[in-house]
């Protein structure tokens, strides 16, 4: 993508940086959305982390547009604003996406149930890490609370979020 | 094989599969370091995540007013679908507050008139900075929220938060234009308390459920649930007397109480400027009724403060009625 980079134009070179950034500045955004107060009862608690399924979908579709360790900033920015532990979720992030991008072969062909299936196995995965690590780091085990709620949520929006993904998927795969 | 780009690749490939699986390793450590950094409470650490979070803090400031002004928008058509009830139930409450009103003008002056009498020295009169909270904490474990308010509004750590209901929480971290606040349910929540009638004091800890408990009270304590719980000023970062919640339940020795505080609508707060003068102890609330003693120029009441610091560092052998006389008579007559 980068070989014809020097025989564009400015307005080219621009598009194509735009492009080329949209998974990462998207999940950028998604991690300010999940912090929102949202007013709901219990919605820090329950609302999705949006940046995991973004992670988890360009690191199936376009890896090379959100590389490893720009899952791993991503993870450490939401750690920052969360005022979590930290590196918490850049861990997490890190080790979805090196996994995912090294088996997406699995998905090419298939229909996205498929896709949807598998995240429905990895996210409670996920969620179980961060359950565990943050009882680790606090030293005491953490009530699980709302994690049930959080992770049901969480399967449930992924296909909403990726259709939006798509549109945007597309945006980067023009020329 | 043969072609020298074939060799190139056949090196490049192995080689780029050292380099990403060494940069997998080394940002797995990275977590890891930053996580144990971040437990040892590394002032590095602290510092960069509060500088970044002051950075993003008009972002959230913007993103965050949208959601803001639709729940404005909610209660406004929700105000006007109710405000027949409404308006009764709030002509009721009126009513029942205005005998409540003329109860507690009563006190207050009877109160003023045994101060008076007393030669009791006025409480510091606390101040509050108001600030709109920008962001909640996205997780399961962790209740902290994030206000547009810092140290430039005059917020410092440790400060209490509050809402027109009750305490919501304290000032952990202090950024330039930004400040977290730590609510009471947060596991790593610690608020000095009295049960409020009988002034028994204790901790309220936060264990991330909606109901914090009650620890570090006296067993001969006599707790109720329906009991209301105030801050108790200990510690010197927060005034006392703050509403705080009532006791729910006590089961096993395990005191739960119910916040005052409605969680899901905190869209503006309090922090309250209280400073007491340097020197405070952390154990009896004497020098609470008596500040002007401390703040006096130094060659004044350097014996009086030497004195007051060793009656604060025994509180146990002091009794608490001592230091309140020793103060009246520095300041008596003027």
């Amino acid at each position: 993508m980068n070989a014809g980079f020097e025989s564009l134009t400015i307005s080219g070179r621009a598009a194509l940086i735009a492009r080329n950034a949209t998974p990462g500045l998207l999940t950028m955004a998604l991690v300010f959305l999940t912090l929102v107060p949202y007013g709901i009862p219990n919605s820090a608690m329950i609302v999705p982390p949006l940046a995991l399924m973004s992670v988890y979908f360009w690191a199936i579709h376009r890896p090379d547009l959100l590389p490893a360790p720009g899952a791993f900033a991503i993870g450490l920015f939401q750690d920052i604003l969360s005022g979590g532990p930290p590196g918490l979720y850049a861990f997490v992030f890190l080790v979805l996406h090196s996994v995912l991008s090294s088996q997406r072969r699995f998905f090419l062909g298939r229909v996205f149930i498929m896709e949807w299936l598998v995240f429905a196995l990895v996210a409670p995965f996920a969620f179980l890490v961060i359950w565990i690590l943050s009882s680790v780091y606090y030293g005491a085990f953490m009530r699980p609370g709302t994690l049930m709620t959080q992770g049901i949520l969480t399967v449930a929006i992924y296909p909403v979020l990726t259709w939006a993904f798509i549109r945007f998927r597309r945006l980067t795969a023009q020329p | 094989m043969k072609s020298p780009g074939g060799n190139v690749l056949r090196i490049a490939g192995p080689f780029r599969a050292f380099i990403q699986r060494f940069a997998f390793a080394l940002l797995v450590v990275a977590a890891f370091g930053l996580m144990m950094l971040g437990r040892l409470d590394n002032d590095l650490v602290a510092r960069t995540q509060i500088a970044i979070v002051d950075f993003v803090t008009p972002v959230m400031d913007v993103v965050s007013r949208p959601v803001a002004a639709a729940h404005r928008v909610a209660d406004g058509i929700r105000d006007t679908l109710h405000l027949r009830n409404e308006i009764a139930r709030l002509r009721e409450e009126n009513t029942r507050l205005m005998q409540w009103q003329i109860a507690a003008r009563r006190l207050d002056a009877e109160n003023a008139q045994f101060r008076a009498e007393l030669g009791v020295k006025a409480d510091i009169v606390p101040t509050f900075i108001t600030a709109r909270v920008i962001a909640d904490s996205g997780g399961p474990f962790v209740r902290t929220i994030l206000l547009n308010a810092g140290h430039r509004d005059g917020i410092k750590q440790g400060q209490a938060v509050t809402n027109a209901r009750g305490v919501i929480g304290r000032v952990a971290t202090v950024g330039a234009r930004s400040s977290r606040v730590l609510l009471l349910s947060d596991f790593n929540s610690r608020v000095p308390i009295t049960v409020s009638d009988a002034r028994y004091r204790g901790v309220l800890s936060g264990d991330n459920s909606e109901r914090p408990q009650v620890v570090f009270m006296s067993n001969q304590a006599r707790v109720e649930p329906g009991d209301r719980i105030v801050t108790s000023g200990d510690g010197g970062m927060m005034p006392p007397g703050l509403p705080v919640g009532t006791v729910v339940s006590i089961k096993d020795g395990l005191i739960r109480v119910q916040p005052y505080v409605d969680w899901h609508r905190l869209e503006f707060v309090q922090v309250v400027r209280y400073e007491l003068p340097r020197l405070q102890p952390a154990g009896n609330e004497a020098p609470l009724a008596e500040p002007n003693a401390l703040t006096r120029t130094a060659n004044e009441s350097a014996t009086e403060t030497e004195a007051a610091v060793e009656a604060q560092a025994n509180p146990v052998i002091q009794p608490i009625a001592e230091p309140i006389s020793d103060f009246i008579a520095v300041d008596g007559p003027e």
